[in-house]
């Protein structure tokens, strides 16, 4: 095992010698990471091909992409968000300087999950980088290739010592998360998350949990249901199921149940032809545990379509299953694999007392030409992130932030929100040492002239229209402290 | 803080409090609070939901328990109210009580707008009628100045509360952000969802200011929310215990008393937000319990606020910034500055300007002055007697144990290995290390723990803002102390041992509410989409790339 007591020791001397710190250092660093995805684009590839048989064209779209545009907005707008922003003052403090500073936390680790081992690992990266930290990545060790090869190819483009990699499974990690962070991001599961955050506790570390959970799919009747089910059919069966916010489950009426099977079947054709096994474009699960484990959520289950499984490559075909109860094992666990359950539902209210009945989830997905359908559904309930019309979709745009709630996680990140994340906001209040005459209202010996000015120049924001009001503070400033001199010499006679 | 609660103490001691203090309770059986307190600790807390009767009449909507549960349409969840699930048998005895806020909030009756300004409205009368009260409640507990009180307690609670009315309906509009090639036809809105039932831990130190701006902010955001004043300044307590539910709706917002086993039940439950505001160590403990529910947590806790004192500076005014903050509510301020740091030269410079600074606040003898504190409780002062050890007393040093009393006091010469320099004070005792120039000053705050707050004094800004910038710390205050805290625009909070998490103004909004993600495609032109669909070919791949990539800012032609 590795010295995680000196790889984290190590990290922080090279923080706190402060080179991280500049943004033109920064910069620089995520400009060798964008040659490092450029330059090794092959050999990243090939790792993915290896853990989770990505096919390329595959792998590209939803690792490496997400990673370039990400790198590509975080250098443009760094400057910006890294800006001291100016804040409004109060009559008080009006000749000082008031901002939030933006500071980086310390050491921050980021944990990777394997289900994308690269994107998973670097989106996080990228933003604790921006804002000025040491990083102690920790990709997952399921996914071994792509682990290996971070830890091969990081060191050979950034800062070694800001930037070390661990290597290892559930030993290396548990010794890790007993180190001191300043800030812990990891992706994974719920049960996990718990032991993350209490090994957190103790040193009062900041999380950002990213799980998962049971993200709901409700299909309205009034709904264009071949251009729905292409785009659910899409979400669910991409990286053979295993996306954290894949539909998990779909709520429809018992009517359009048949429709909606039917449209996915013939999606599927489209998408993976006649024998899914032999596509290129269809993924496997990781490892034969999960194998096992998906399998056998299909047990006593009606299966409407695919239900195939080939243990020795670790193949589940695309399935659906129609007419599952809420008490089966299939509607408990995040599925996370190529099983698309349909529980039906008798109205939208009954939908949405489903969703509310449950753990909150990383995303919901709705379906309907109705906007005000939409609209109630997504304010009558709550999740990590929601997209109308589609699925998926919100995750890939770098405005919004991601993250669960409840037991879908804590925290978001994503372009402007991990560099937020990462960072400290450091309130700043700069003062002048002069003008002590201002000041003299809030020290002691209190008046109740004075509580009526204090009131007076804390309530009331700084705006321009209210000089005259700064005036007249200002004269009524004047006569309390000559009242209080006077009153002062007076009691000296 | 130091031992903000009771939770430090040891567990005899504890028992010895709670048994004395129900003594004293038993003896006032005439009071409202009586009854209170007792079915909280022996009772399911239902029954602490009905309003007690009080002269003013609110006119809150929806105040009559249990029916107004299911009334407001929404999800058809909880209607009606819901039965007790685990009250007694399983032995918790605020699962009723939260699961009845549960209901509550999934009828979604906190979500409209009309219904949290209402609330806020109330408690803005809370504020306003109950004035007097809470100026006579912080000086029973504490000797609080009735400026100082006036100040702390009141005034900056009422800043809060109108910043927020102000722009509450700003706060609450989902926000639209930019968007990307193929979603031009979308919407794309972060929308600002409350979390749920959310539960509010306060300390003693300023017990209505650290109750009510949290509270402000998780009402505006509109969660359900349970107060739980810390039970150290008794008289506090049993205000808002007694008071606060005349005001707000109690469906939604509950308060609940009691020591460290009541807390300790109270953590088994699931919330969707802590807000904690306490001393490090139970920071851990109410972390640690959050971790089994996944419970997201703010944690307001305290530190050794380092102030240094460059060479160049007007020491009459530095004295007096210093002596204000350090002597505001007799020292119990977790932002108030810890202790001094400046050379042997400034140290002889500062002793008669603080000396003057204090007599000039407190008069000749500050134990007559009504504007200075007492230490709220017999332990925090024996606690803070034996630090008086450390260095010399240069200026007070007398105490008085019958009031609580100590004397605003300066000591000189303290080593950082003193007992002074091992804690966060927590009183009125203002050390001062001497250090030898600005670099070993520096040197000096990055070898201990992230404080809450650092002080620094210069005439020149360049010395100050190289403190800024070569330290860390949760908040930073330039020539002056604590007044970084008054500005609702800028965030307060700590970083490291000093906490996680922010709030006040927007901030505290911001805190209890989940930013959630939002888009809405629109089911139309569904070959654009094409692209990203199976089976992949290299031209999908271009098409792909040109739509979603960002591109750097003069690399980009398409747009």
């Amino acid at each position: 095992m590795q010295n995680m007591q000196q790889i984290v020791g190590q990290a922080r001397a090279a923080f706190s010698s402060g080179r991280s710190r500049p943004l033109e250092f920064r910069i620089r660093q995520l400009k060798a990471l964008e040659r490092m995805v450029q330059e090794k684009e092959k050999e990243i590839l090939a790792a993915l091909k290896a853990d989770l048989n990505k096919c390329g064209p595959n792998a590209n779209i939803q690792e490496v992409l997400g990673v370039l545009g990400e790198l590509a907005l975080t250098m443009e707008k760094l400057p910006s968000w890294a800006a001291p922003q100016p804040v409004k003052k109060n009559l008080l403090t009006m000749r000082d300087e008031a901002y939030i500073g933006y500071e980086p936390l310390g050491v921050v680790l980021v944990i990777g999950a394997w289900n994308y081992p690269f994107v998973l690992v670097m989106q996080p990266l990228i933003g604790a980088i921006a804002a000025g930290n040491a990083v102690v990545v920790k990709p997952s060790e399921v996914s071994e290739n792509t682990a290996r090869l971070l830890a091969e190819l990081l060191p050979q483009y950034l800062d070694k010592e800001l930037y070390p990699v661990v290597a290892g499974g559930v030993p290396e990690t548990t010794e890790l998360l007993t180190q001191r962070f300043d800030h812990i991001l990891y992706t994974g599961s719920t049960a996990v998350g718990k032991i993350v955050m209490a090994a957190a506790a103790k040193h009062l570390t900041p999380v950002t949990l990213e799980l998962g959970g049971k993200s709901p799919c409700y299909i309205d009747q009034d709904c264009d249901l071949a251009v729905a089910c292409r785009r659910i059919t899409w979400g669910k069966y991409m990286n053979c199921g295993q996306t954290c916010i894949a539909p998990d489950y779909i709520l429809c009426h018992p009517s359009i149940q048949g429709k909606v099977v039917e449209n996915i079947k013939a999606t599927l054709k489209e998408f993976y032809g006649e024998d899914v096994k032999s596509s290129p474009d269809y993924e496997r699960i990781v490892n034969q545990r999960h194998f096992k484990r998906v399998k056998s959520l299909l047990e006593g289950q009606k299966i409407a379509h695919g239900g195939e499984t080939d243990e020795a490559s670790c193949f589940i075909a695309p399935t659906i299953l129609t007419d599952v109860s809420p008490e089966s094992k299939v509607m408990e666990e995040e599925i996370f694999g190529p099983v698309l359950p349909i529980v039906t539902v008798k109205s939208v209210e009954e939908a949405i007392e489903f969703i509310n009945l449950r753990e909150k989830p990383l995303a919901l997905y709705v379906f309907s030409n109705n906007k005000q359908l939409i609209k109630r559904v997504v304010s009558e309930t709550s999740s990590g992130g929601v997209t109308g019309n589609d699925v998926i979709m919100h995750y890939f745009l770098s405005t919004l932030p991601f993250g669960g709630v409840g037991h879908s996680g804590m925290g978001a990140y994503h372009g402007r929100f991990s560099f937020e994340t990462f960072s400290h906001r450091r309130a700043c209040l700069l003062r002048d040492l002069r003008w002590e005459l201002l000041n003299k209202i809030r020290y002691p010996p209190a008046s109740m002239e004075m509580m009526h000015l204090a009131r007076l120049l804390l309530v009331k924001q700084c705006s321009r229209s209210r000089v005259a009001q700064f005036v007249s503070a200002l004269l009524v400033a004047l006569k309390s402290v000559v009242a209080k001199v006077s009153f002062g010499s007076l009691l000296s006679l | 803080m130091p031992i903000s609660t009771l939770w430090s103490m040891s567990s005899s001691r504890m028992l010895l409090y709670f048994t004395s203090r129900a003594t004293t309770l038993s003896m006032e059986t005439s009071s409202s609070f009586q009854q209170l307190g007792m079915q909280q600790t022996l009772e399911p807390p239902r029954q602490q939901l009905s309003c007690y009767k009080c002269s003013t009449t609110g006119s809150d909507p929806g105040k009559d328990p249990g029916k107004a549960a299911g009334s407001s349409g929404g999800s058809g969840i909880g209607k009606g109210s819901v039965p007790m699930v685990c009250s007694t048998p399983c032995g918790n005895p605020y699962a009723g009580l939260v699961s009845h806020l549960r209901a509550s909030w999934l009828s979604g009756k906190t979500r409209p707008m009309e219904y949290r300004v209402a609330q806020l409205e109330a408690l803005g009368r809370f504020l306003d009628d109950k004035k007097q009260e809470i100026l006579e409640a912080t000086e029973l507990d504490m000797g609080k100045p009735s400026f100082e009180a006036f100040f702390s307690e009141i005034l900056l609670c009422k800043n809060e509360l109108n910043v927020t009315l102000n722009n509450l309906s700003q706060w609450m509009k989902d926000e639209h952000v930019d968007k990307n090639l193929v979603m031009q036809l979308d919407s794309a809105f972060i929308r600002k969802d409350p979390y749920g039932v959310v539960l509010i831990i306060a300390p003693w130190n300023y017990p209505i200011q650290l109750f009510l701006v949290p509270l402000i902010g998780a009402i505006a955001a509109g969660n359900c929310v349970v107060i739980k004043p810390s039970e150290i300044s008794k008289s506090t307590e049993r205000l808002i215990a007694e008071t606060l539910s005349c005001y707000l709706d109690n469906d939604c917002y509950a308060v609940v008393t009691g020591g460290v086993p009541e807390t300790t039940r109270l953590l088994e439950n699931k919330f969707d937000y802590i807000f904690f505001t306490g001393s490090p160590p139970v920071g851990r403990i109410i972390m640690t319990a959050a971790a089994k529910h996944l419970t997201p947590v703010t944690l307001e806790l305290g530190g050794k606020n380092p102030c240094y004192v460059s060479d160049t500076c007007d020491v009459t005014n530095v004295a007096r910034r210093v002596a204000w903050g350090r002597f505001f509510n007799a020292g119990q301020t977790c932002i108030a500055p810890d202790y001094l740091l400046c050379t042997v030269e400034m140290q002889e410079k500062l002793m008669p300007a603080l000396r003057e600074a204090i007599t000039e606040f407190f008069g000749p003898n500050p134990r007559e002055s009504p504007d200075f504190g007492r230490i709220v409780s017999d332990k925090q002062f024996q606690r803070l007697r034996a630090l008086l050890g450390s260095g010399r007393v240069a200026l007070g040093g007398q105490t008085d144990e019958a009031e609580r009393y100590i004397a605003p006091t300066v000591l000189a010469d303290v080593l950082p290995s003193d007992p002074a320099m091992q804690e966060e004070i927590f009183g009125p005792i203002l050390p001062i290390v001497v250090i030898a120039n600005m670099d070993e000053a520096i040197d000096f705050i990055n070898a201990r723990p992230r404080p809450l707050a650092l002080y620094a004094f210069s005439c020149d800004s360049k010395i100050v803002n190289q403190v800024l910038e070569r330290t860390s710390s949760g908040g930073f205050c330039g020539n002056d102390t604590l007044m970084h805290m008054t500005l609702p625009s800028l965030p307060f909070g700590g970083i490291g041992n000093s906490g996680l998490g922010k709030y006040h103004g927007k901030f505290t909004f911001d805190t209890f509410t989940h930013h959630r993600g939002c888009l809405h495609r629109s089911m139309g032109l569904e070959t654009l989409n094409s692209p990203r669909y199976p089976p992949y070919t290299q031209q999908k791949m271009g098409l792909f790339t040109s739509t979603f990539e960002v591109r750097r800012r003069g690399t980009c032609t398409l747009l």
